[in-house]
């Protein structure tokens, strides 16, 4: 009898330290909540040791790494503040009396843009003298073999194109206009200039920036070009046709089929498209044939599923600039897989999930 | 308007690097969730930057976002029905208190104890541990990792509490006083008449 007593008070105290345990871990929920409150009420001895965990758990927060990584951090902050400046400046003027608002907010997109541009103005210079210096040819081409290459442009601007791109420009950005020429995916950082606008050209495809630094990823695939835009303001047309485009905003998408007339214009829902620059990729429930294709992609080897059983896997992860070993062997283990490098590429095998 | 001039970009850039990790660790104490406390503090170093021109800058700015932070809080936990103001007041957040950057003296002491009582988790619940507190996955993120039931990520959660409970046991009513004290000591009495009472408290 007092066994079975002692054995329930045990449980007891298991089932509130498990429920403690899940509302500091923030896994606790709405009615997890609302008990534990009563529980806490109900007797000081339950509020005593609520606040003892309470004061382990703060010890332990306290002493924990900072985990953000505060460069990053501080660019997402950026990116929000010019994000929001931009809409507030696009907003139709009501009365009279908001047109000095505008004016603050364009001089503030300017001022924030400039910050941006001044980081890639201090590359530029002594990259100016360079050309300067050996007489340049006429066009300068950057071709991007099996890895992903960085450039700064004579303007301040900087690409990065993906594996297998290609880059062209002008040795000097004389005129009116920068003018650029892309083949595949490459990832701009525009510098601004009010006066002379950047223009990326891809096939007959134009993305024109509209006043502001922008960073902006174009690829091209099959048929299709495919625009996204993280911040700032562009507009894509096709060639011959500004004004009758499509303007994107932060978080937008524009795709252009070749062969069509027509740029479709959407949210990018893709967390990952980007992920050939940043190696940061995002897998919420996706399956697995998916998620091998985008690993050949990003690690530029040949990757495949071998064996059917494997197609009902999903997998949802966060993969934050690792090594292709490190994803894999995650994988392997949350998937109980076979993973065999053949000569030709890796290959995944296993008897599938359930 | 002229004084308000002096707050630009740079002096945002200032602020943030100086009290975004701060005030996620006081975030984190209402929200209990490492990327919800990142994005409200981001909110609320957005809404700073929006409204610089409105604010009283004879206030310190550090409390103006510590309001900030635990309004969004508030309001969170209040969207998603997880509010509790007894639970709160247990922890100590519900006066209107703002958040303190931690000291570096305790940090060391404690974190030393810390990690001894971390090696002596048995391996699983070491390891589950470790995923939960410094990889911030959350408890299905880990079963899916390890290939193992949510219910066992749960056990084994509260038996490495449990554990850090009782090593820090020993521990945590003197460090609690003592960070109370130094707090209240050094803001009144001289620097290193502080730190030698604060050693004699230690040991």
């Amino acid at each position: 009898m007092y066994d079975k007593q002692k054995n329930t008070m045990e449980t007891n105290a298991t089932y509130y330290i498990d429920l403690i345990t899940r509302y500091f871990c923030g896994e606790a929920t709405p009615e997890d909540i609302r008990e534990l409150e009563a529980w806490v009420k109900a007797d000081p001895a339950n509020d005593e040791f609520f606040s003892s965990y309470h004061k382990t758990w703060k010890v332990l927060g306290e002493t924990g790494s900072p985990s953000a990584d505060l460069d990053r951090e501080w660019t997402k902050l950026q990116a929000t503040i010019l994000a929001n400046t931009e809409k507030a400046a696009n907003e139709p003027l009501v009365i009279p009396f908001q047109k000095s608002k505008i004016v603050n907010l364009k001089s503030e997109i300017l001022s924030w843009s400039l910050r941006i541009a001044a980081m890639f103005v201090v590359l530029a210079i002594p990259a100016f003298f360079l050309y300067h210096y050996f007489v340049p040819p006429a066009e300068r081409e950057l071709v991007a073999g099996n890895s992903v290459t960085e450039q700064v442009l004579p303007d301040g601007t900087s690409v990065t194109l993906n594996a297998g791109s290609t880059l062209s420009w002008p040795s000097r950005f004389n005129g009116k206009v920068r003018n650029v020429t892309l083949k595949g995916e490459g990832w701009f950082v525009v510098s601004h200039d009010a006066k002379r606008p950047f223009i990326i050209t891809t096939g007959d495809l134009r993305i024109r920036d509209i006043g502001t630094s922008f960073f902006v990823n174009t690829k091209t695939w099959g048929n299709t070009q495919e625009v996204i835009l993280v911040t700032g303001k562009v507009e894509v047309y096709f060639e011959g046709r500004p004004g009758r485009g499509q303007f994107l905003f932060p978080g937008d998408k524009a795709e252009a089929l070749a062969d069509g007339r027509v740029i479709e214009k959407s949210v990018n829902r893709d967390p990952n498209f980007l992920s050939w620059k940043t190696k940061h990729m995002e897998f919420s429930n996706t399956p697995l044939n998916e998620v091998v294709a985008l690993l050949a992609k990003i690690y530029h080897v040949s990757i495949r599923v071998s064996d059917d059983r494997m197609s009902n896997c999903r997998i949802t992860a966060t993969f934050d600039n690792q090594s292709l070993e490190s994803v894999l062997h995650v994988l392997k283990a949350t998937l109980d897989l076979q993973i065999r490098n053949t000569g030709a590429g890796i290959e995944l095998s296993g008897h599938g999930c359930n | 308007m002229a004084e308000n001039q002096l707050f630009d970009e740079k002096a945002l850039e200032v602020l943030f690097r100086a009290h975004f990790d701060g005030l996620c660790r006081f975030a984190m104490g209402y929200v209990k969730d490492e990327g919800e406390a990142r994005e409200i503090v981001q909110d609320a170093f957005v809404n700073l930057w929006e409204k610089r021109e409105t604010i009283d800058p004879s206030k310190p700015v550090k409390s103006y976002l510590s309001s900030t932070v635990r309004n969004k809080c508030l309001n969170h936990l209040r969207d998603h029905k997880k509010f509790s103001g007894d639970l709160l007041a247990l922890e100590n957040l519900s006066a209107d208190k703002g958040y303190d950057q931690p000291d570096k003296l305790v940090e060391k002491e404690i974190s030393d104890r810390i990690a001894f009582a971390i090696a002596e988790l048995p391996e699983k619940c070491r390891e589950v541990f470790l995923l939960n507190r410094h990889h911030h996955l959350k408890y299905q993120q880990i079963a899916d990792k390890l290939e193992i039931s949510v219910k066992t990520v749960e056990t084994q959660m509260s038996k490495a509490l449990q554990h850090m409970r009782i090593r820090l046991a020993e521990y945590l009513p003197m460090i609690i006083l003592s960070i109370f004290l130094f707090h209240y000591l050094a803001t009144s009495l001289p620097r290193h008449f502080t730190i030698s009472l604060f050693r004699y408290f230690l040991f």
